[in-house]
């Protein structure tokens, strides 16, 4: 290895920052508030935004969570690129863009907005963004986020839109879907078309009763409102869809919000589908050998009323994906509890007692899940693990891993448990095959190339320049050029010169643009 | 204990009592108007807070000279120590307490809780069972805490836990680490025990207020022998076991101490002005001086405090 020191701090600040990006979010915890943790992340993203700006764009393509890839973005607009910068930048903004929800990128364009960020950057990106958008569908159920944001870039919309967002109300709509929020105003038949937030508002207003109105929306709803709205239908006397549908995590945080009598009478309903949804994560896969997980319903997997049960709900997640996938598989909570539908969290974090439970029956795989604070005896598990690999399973035979749910704001990472045992932070417990898989390579150091290496395939994936089923899934770039051809794919656009006629773009990551009307003929400029 | 009874009155009991069911003595009771630190909203038990205790318990402990000496003033005379005022600091006012608390994981069948603010000993709370604990762990956020620990909790920043070490040159199996886990879990229980809260029952004046059934209620108080650490407190214990089902104490601040002490002088020499300061071995000036200071200069006559001043200062 020819790493010089400068490598390995910065191999480190990497990895420490890939953990605070997955787990990280703006919401309260249990072990500290909302403001600590965003003083702490605000810090983070700017000593890794001026250090290695070059990694710290290239990390939009790990599994960043959407509220960091937020911050990333905001933080590299509002900065000019220099000579270390990535040179697909501007690719990777998008990229990261278009695999948010569009709630979280109208934040993110408030936030440019309230910061002030508008320069040609920002502005083409807005712009690229908003083409991709089915645009009559974000004017009624995003309405202030679009007009901030049109705003913002100095976008001119077709005149149908611009009268929508800005003008009189007065006159009739061509779009159907503007038509039809038009029309709730007057027509109750009218809201069963529109988006169910925005229908929900519009019930109020006509004053029709709620189960009525649940009945009626019910094609409109998405997945999740349909999950969030289970117990509010049955309450009515509507059904409900399949609840294993869902995906997992969801799940899991579903039957947390059940009282354990409610658990219990619809144990085979719910034992059904979380059996369901594991085995739709692991997909046929198998994991070799013993694995024993340790998993943590202590009172802090509470999380916080913003956030609640999260880490508790990462954790039940969890064990149903390893009950799936591997081949023979132990549970072993610190409750002690046998029962894995009706944990509660509760009681102490005695991780290290578990630990030493967990290693007697000799496993392949032990995987921990846990936020890392070991307080019943404090540091017990350290001692055990520390023990474990220094003096008896010299040969590391068992692969330990540590995923933790949890970001310490004080660490600028996930908490550790012991020194020598990987710990990943998770944000998705579906994402727990490939985490155990990557953990025993993680266990020795990793070099900078191997980073680096890394992170140009995550990067080419991201882009569409490999093969992964995550660039598959991502929606295909939907506008067209006006004469018909497809709109070159920002990621394949060859760094350098801008296009020719371009001549007020000195910046080079600023993607060419014509003046002409772009997407669908939505906008112009 | 505070019970509100949804009337207009939150009453008092006077100190914890017991009783045997049936028999009430009414007229041990306080009716609180301005001391409640915050209004009861709903009805609930609630401890009562520990300065409205306090008071009250130094009061019934110090009642005032027995023999009109002539150093005394009418004051002295007529309402003793009376009206007595200490400083507390509510629980609230201490740095970081309430986040301590909201994070602690209470334990399963944990009936009682030893805080410590700076690694001082605050407080010792337990209860006879563990819901009770659950239901009225919040309350100690409602208790007092003397102004020693108030500063404890204003220095620097969280105390480093005490943690596991093992020999590793002895581990050999799993069955060795084991055993010193649990080899550490007891060294810590006899380290906390032993060294940590030495000082709660070390040197304690025991009263016994009443007794019923199988148990009883005890209130102590220390003998300010020693000015190391001072705890108040009372307790319910089982007469035969000796085993507490209910227990609360209080850490005194040096000042309390101070006070405590020389008031604890006075009594034991009937408030002879010259036996206490034979007995601090110090002048009767130095004593009266130290009197003052402790904030009891309104108990001697004007003009002895101002001869004492006066004497000193040459």
């Amino acid at each position: 290895m020819t790493d010089t020191l400068g490598d390995l701090v910065a191999c480190d600040d990497i990895l420490m920052f890939a953990n605070a990006a997955v787990t990280a979010t703006g919401a309260r915890d249990f072990h500290d508030d909302a403001a600590t943790r965003a003083l702490s992340l605000d810090f983070l993203h700017e000593y890794m935004r001026v250090n290695y700006r070059r990694l710290y764009a290239a990390s939009l393509a790990l599994d960043v969570n959407d509220h960091n890839a937020g911050l990333m973005i905001a933080g590299l607009l509002a900065t000019r690129p220099d000579g270390e910068a990535h040179p697909d930048e501007t690719a990777l903004i998008m990229a990261a863009l278009r695999r948010m929800t569009p709630p979280r990128v109208y934040r993110l364009f408030r936030r440019l907005r309230g910061s002030r960020v508008n320069n040609r950057r920002t502005r083409a990106v807005i712009r690229d963004w908003l083409a991709g958008r089915p645009l009559a569908l974000d004017a009624v159920k995003y309405r202030t986020g679009l007009k901030v944001a049109v705003r913002h870039a100095h976008l001119s919309l077709p005149e149908e839109l611009a009268r929508f967002l800005f003008g009189d109300h007065r006159r009739p709509f061509t779009d159907p879907l503007l038509n039809d929020w038009w029309r709730a105003h007057y027509d109750q038949r009218a809201i069963y078309r529109l988006p169910f937030t925005v229908a929900e508002g519009f019930a109020a207003r006509h004053g029709i009763p709620r189960d009525r109105f649940l009945a009626g929306i019910e094609d409109r709803l998405t997945g999740l409102e349909r999950l969030r709205l289970r117990d509010t239908r049955t309450r009515h006397g509507l059904s409900n869809a399949d609840l294993s549908q869902a995906p997992l995590q969801r799940i899991c945080a579903y039957v947390l919000s059940l009282t354990t009598a409610q658990r219990r009478d619809r144990r085979a309903e719910l034992s059904s589908a979380l059996r369901t949804a594991a085995a739709r994560i692991v997909a046929g896969r198998r994991l070799p050998g013993t694995v024993v997980a340790v998993l943590d319903d202590s009172y802090s997997s509470l999380g916080s009323p913003q956030r609640r049960n999260r880490p508790l709900a990462v954790a039940l997640a969890a064990h149903h994906i390893l009950a799936a996938w591997a081949e023979d598989y132990r549970g072993l909570w610190l409750s002690r509890s046998r029962d894995p539908l009706l944990v509660t969290p509760r009681g102490a974090s005695g991780i290290g007692g578990r630990v030493i439970d967990a290693l007697e029956l000799r496993p392949d795989h032990l995987i921990i899940v846990s936020d890392g604070w070991d307080n019943s005896p404090p540091g017990l598990a350290k001692a055990v693990l520390g023990a474990w690999r220094r003096r008896i399973d010299v040969a590391r035979q068992t692969a330990v891993v540590h995923l933790n749910p949890g970001y310490d704001p004080r660490r600028y990472d996930v908490r550790r448990l012991a020194d020598g045992v990987p710990t990943i932070g998770i944000r998705d417990a579906a994402d727990i095959p490939a985490l155990v898989e990557l953990a025993g390579f993680a266990e020795g150091r990793r070099g900078m190339a191997e980073l680096h290496a890394h992170l140009d395939l995550r990067v080419a994936r991201l882009l569409g320049r490999g093969h992964d089923d995550r660039s598959a899934a991502l929606p295909p770039p939907r506008t067209t050029r006006p004469d018909g051809r497809a709109r070159p794919d920002l990621g394949h656009r060859p760094h350098g010169p801008a296009a020719a006629g371009e001549t007020r773009s000195p910046d080079p990551a600023v993607p060419s643009r014509t003046r002409r009307t772009l997407g669908r003929g939505l906008l112009r400029r | 204990m505070i019970v509100d009874t949804g009337e207009e009155f939150v009453e008092a009991a006077y100190g914890t009592r017991l009783s045997v069911p049936g028999s009430r003595d009414p007229e041990r009771r306080i009716r609180l108007h301005h001391r409640m630190h915050k209004r009861l909203d709903d009805v609930r038990f609630r401890f009562l807070p520990m300065h409205v205790a306090m008071e009250g318990f130094l009061l019934l402990q110090f009642g005032g000279p027995p023999v009109a000496w002539q150093e005394w003033s009418q004051h002295a005379l007529h309402s003793g120590t009376a009206p007595r005022t200490e400083t507390w600091h509510h629980g609230s006012g201490i740095d970081g307490l309430d986040e301590a608390m909201r994070r602690f994981e209470i334990h399963d069948g944990q009936c009682g809780v030893a805080v410590y603010i700076g690694d001082a000993l605050a407080s010792v709370f337990a209860t006879p069972h563990p819901d009770d604990f659950r239901a009225l762990y919040p309350a100690l956020l409602d208790e007092t805490y003397g102004e020693l620990i108030a500063r404890y909790a204003g220095h620097g920043d969280a105390v480093s836990d005490m943690e596991v070490r093992f020999d590793e040159s002895a581990i050999r199996d799993l069955a060795d680490i084991r055993r010193q886990a649990a080899a550490h879990t007891e060294s810590w229980r006899r380290f906390h025990d032993d060294v940590m809260t030495a000082d709660l029952f070390a040197d304690r004046h025991v009263r016994e207020i009443r007794a019923a059934g199988d148990f009883v209620l005890r209130r102590f108080t220390p003998t300010f022998t020693q000015t190391a650490e001072c705890h108040i407190g009372e307790e319910i214990v089982d007469y035969d076991t000796g085993q507490v089902a209910y227990l609360k104490t209080f850490r005194l601040s040096q000042t309390q101490i101070r006070r405590g002490r020389l008031l604890t002088v006075l009594g034991d020499c009937g408030w002879r002005l010259s036996d206490a300061a034979a007995r601090l071995r110090v002048t009767p000036e130095q004593f009266g001086i130290q009197l003052d200071r402790a904030g009891f200069g309104h108990l001697l006559k004007r003009h002895v405090l101002d001869g004492f001043r006066h004497r000193a200062r040459r």
